[in-house]
């Protein structure tokens, strides 16, 4: 059902059955690549556009990835004016909307799907971004969105949401193959597609990649390189009407040789089924299923291993001036995570353990009069630490013209406790004289409950003309119950639990613009202020406070330029700019990336770009004198299409 | 062993609920539909900014576009109705149904539908400057333009430049990122 969600986040968001009749002039106001972007569906006759989903929603599109010469998932979602990207090292990204970034994405409060499978782990609610990718050049958009997702997609969508949608394999036939390399990492990657039968296509691809190591600021190198290879499939039969398609991908990816321990090393791989169906009345119907493996070994960190299973359905029923949907899922993941080495033991208790969520919703996207549109919804949730959550949302959206909107939403969002919320243990040998041993310095919280967050948003978007677009949002977020932590009182033998004890509000604005200048010159930017006011709660003995909850800019801006210059010539360049961040300190920044595309003939393209250009290193992301500093470099390949 | 068990239900009835509902709802009839015409008939339209024709294709500065479309009259009438009032770089915009019996003429783009595909090929035995646009597939092969292509559930595009260049016309560069395919 996920993959299909973007589809209904932008059709719960958008959708605008009633208004069918009318839809039809207004197709020529859209652009040619919207035009490309339409859903046809022959039946319900539905128009679905961003620029009508009331929602924090960016969409990257195929164009914009290709032009940008971004060789992973993590470098792709630099283009999200809504997102803070930052890169830890070479193939670590702390990734985040609103707010809360933290390295490894500890606590992250952001959910990410690709092709309806999350990639979001219930071990410890983040995103292992050296072990995600997909072959960039298949992905057909990202959508992003900023801000509360529960009501559609469950407890952990508290600040933004990303889909990441790949192309159907009838849309992705023939061969296609790159090569490249550069001072900071080569890679390349190839895909064929075929047809399957009458109504069938498939497609195969594999890639890999190696980045190089990164070093620190005073010149010692770092053993954090990345290795990774993956390989997939997608296959497609049918139509809008009925499809089904089957999808997997497996992967193998390992850290360069450190001094201490062996290197990371990381596999995992996925297989996914979805069945669709659109109905004669204007219903729709989607059962996905899908299995997912991933495993992690770092020999001095993190070793563990988790198997999800998880099925999903869900059905849009239009009555009269409502358009209902409604589904359900069920999801299971077992895992096993082993302790490190003493004297510093990081374990988790129980070692293995079976965790299921359970889901209903429905919501119902009721037009009040031709311009006005309220979509009310509620997600219920249960998981086994603290049963069923209720995740509610009420969103009013108005379109005094055609290409205006203004909306408003008012959210109940939570990040359902993890493992490492409620399991975790912390044993130093020493810490606690024998025969006390067993009891942890650090422990999970027996009583850790959901981080809560009420969310209020306004925002604006308009076309006012066939060259510019904009989007405005503004937003508040109410958090109750964040983590925290205690100081351990080592002689009372007391461990230092997790609990829920901070508090605070996260507001801010985002906005940004495209502008297609000339027929081939497109200028795009976008700006993120964010202010946090966080603080412990009355009792709270927490050593740390607010700074362990991420460390975030409070500015942040980029302006994109992408050019034609000649017929067969591209070339970009993206500027982005981040305040510092003041815990621990990073200082700010502003970087500067090029890219020149050059189409020897029809099949081949040449490139050649350029990162991090007019400075030799920055950090973005980390404590002084560890963290990594992003050097400049040079990539360059060529890319071959048929 | 019993939470097992409670889960392996659970599973089940989700799964038994999933099959009633498909029985209820899978009974409806399903119907053909409309809108993949729609936005083709937009693109039509839409085209026309992104073309440059010579010169003399046009009488005078301000003289309208004018769409042919033979073979298919309902995209006849969408385009009629989605377009309007509207014009194309300041031209308004003239929309000509081409009966089978009836000379093509000289209009700036064309449509062609799949019963009367056969035309293209004396179109393309003699050069004029029009911008031929089909939905059949091997029509570029067959001397078409711009040809139409579902997939998935979105209307997408391929570009002759070979077709194009032979018809004079020069196509820019924005409508080619848009296509699928160029060749």
């Amino acid at each position: 059902m996920r993959q299909r969600l973007p589809a209904f986040a932008v059709a719960f968001l958008v959708s605008r059955s009633l208004l069918a009749a009318e839809a039809g002039p207004s197709l020529a106001d859209l652009s040619l690549e919207e035009l490309g972007q339409v859903e046809v569906t022959s039946v319900s006759k539905r128009r679905e556009r961003i620029l009508d989903a009331p929602a924090s929603i960016y969409v990257i599109s195929h164009d914009e990835i290709r032009r940008s010469g971004a060789t992973s998932l993590a470098q792709a979602l630099r283009l999200a004016p809504n997102l803070q990207v930052a890169q830890v090292n070479a193939s670590q990204y702390a990734i985040t909307a609103r707010g809360f970034n933290n390295s490894n994405n500890l606590g992250n409060k952001l959910l990410v799907l690709i092709d309806g499978r999350t990639v979001y782990s219930p071990i410890y609610s983040g995103v292992f971004w050296d072990q995600q990718d997909v072959l960039l050049e298949d992905v057909d958009r990202i959508e992003v969105i900023s801000g509360p997702g529960g009501t559609l997609w469950g407890a952990n969508a508290v600040n933004g949401v990303i889909n990441v949608i790949t192309r159907s394999a009838k849309q992705t036939q023939g061969g296609y193959a790159t090569l490249g390399g550069g001072d900071a990492e080569y890679g390349g990657a190839f895909r064929y597609g075929a047809q399957l039968g009458e109504t069938g296509a498939i497609r195969l691809y594999a890639k890999a990649s190696d980045l190089d190591n990164t070093e620190r600021a005073d010149g010692a190198a770092l053993a954090d390189g990345w290795t990774m290879s993956q390989a997939g499939f997608r296959a497609d039969w049918g139509h809008a009407t009925r499809g089904f398609t089957l999808q997997g991908d497996m992967y193998e990816g390992r850290g360069h040789d450190r001094d201490v321990g062996g290197p990371v090393r990381a596999n995992g791989a996925n297989l996914l089924a979805r069945w669709n169906e659109q109905f004669g009345s204007g219903a729709d119907l989607q059962v996905q299923a899908y299995f997912d493996r991933s495993q992690r070994e770092d020999p001095v960190g993190f070793q563990g291993d988790a198997d999800t299973w998880d099925l999903e359905f869900q059905n849009g029923i239009p009555l009269g001036r409502h358009k209902i949907l409604w589904g359900g899922g069920y999801r299971e993941a077992r895992d096993r995570i082993a302790a490190t080495l003493p004297p510093s033991v990081f374990s988790f208790d129980p070692q293995s353990r079976t965790l299921s969520w359970e889901n209903v919703f429905a919501q119902d996207e009721f037009s009040l009069t031709e311009t006005l549109r309220l979509t009310l919804g509620i997600k219920l949730e249960s998981n086994d630490y603290t049963g069923w959550e209720k995740l509610p949302s009420a969103r009013l959206a108005w379109n005094p013209t055609d290409t205006q909107l203004f909306w408003g939403a008012a959210s109940r969002a939570i990040r359902a406790p993890a493992r490492l919320d409620r399991d975790f243990r912390w044993n130093l040998i020493g810490a606690f004289p024998a025969p006390f041993d067993n009891i942890p310095l650090i422990g999970g919280g027996p009583d850790f409950v959901s981080e809560v967050a009420e969310v209020y948003e306004l925002g604006y978007r308009a076309q006012p003309s066939a060259r510019l677009t904009w989007s405005v949002t503004a937003f508040y977020h109410d958090f109750d119950r964040l983590r925290s932590g205690q100081a351990p009182q080592v002689f009372q033998l007391i461990p230092a639990y997790i609990q829920n004890m901070m508090e605070g509000e996260v507001s801010g604005v985002e906005a940004w613009a495209a502008f297609q200048v000339t027929d081939n010159w497109r200028l795009g930017g976008g700006i993120v202020e964010l202010r946090k006011e966080l603080r412990l709660k009355p009792g709270s003995t927490d050593p740390d406070g607010p700074p362990a909850l991420g460390n975030d800019p409070e500015h942040q801006w980029m302006l994109r330029s992408s050019m034609n210059p000649a017929p067969r010539v591209e070339f970009d360049v993206v500027v982005r700019g981040a305040s510092r961040l003041p815990q621990p300190l990073v200082p700010a920044y502003t970087t500067v990336d090029a890219r020149l595309g050059w189409r020897a003939s029809q099949a081949l393209e040449l490139f050649v770009a350029g990162y991090n250009l007019f400075d030799p290193s920055h950090p973005e992301f980390g404590a002084a004198p560890g963290r990594s500093e992003i050097p400049r470099s040079v990539y360059a390949g060529l890319t071959w299409r048929m | 062993m019993s939470a097992c068990r409670g889960r392996a239900a659970r599973i089940v009835m989700l799964a038994m609920g999933m099959v009633l509902l498909l029985g209820t709802v899978a009974a409806q009839p399903q119907e053909g539909g409309a809108q993949e015409q729609q936005v083709k008939a937009a693109y039509l339209y839409k085209f026309g900014g992104y073309v440059e024709w010579p010169g003399e294709a046009f009488k005078e500065p301000d003289s309208p576009i004018v769409i042919g479309i033979a073979g298919d009259s309902a995209m006849a009438q969408e385009v009629e109705r989605i377009v309007g009032n509207r014009t194309v770089n300041g031209r308004g915009v003239e929309i000509r149904e081409i009966r089978p019996d009836e000379d093509i003429g000289s209009p700036h783009i064309l449509f062609v539908g799949r019963s009367q595909l056969s035309r293209i090929g004396g179109l393309a035995a003699h050069p004029q400057p029009i911008l031929i646009v089909t939905d059949a597939a091997n029509a570029l092969k067959q001397g078409s333009i711009i040809n139409f292509v579902t997939t998935g559930n979105r209307v997408r595009f391929e570009v002759s430049l070979d077709a194009a260049r032979r018809n004079t016309l020069r196509i820019a560069a924005p409508l080619l990122a848009v296509a699928m395919k160029v060749q």
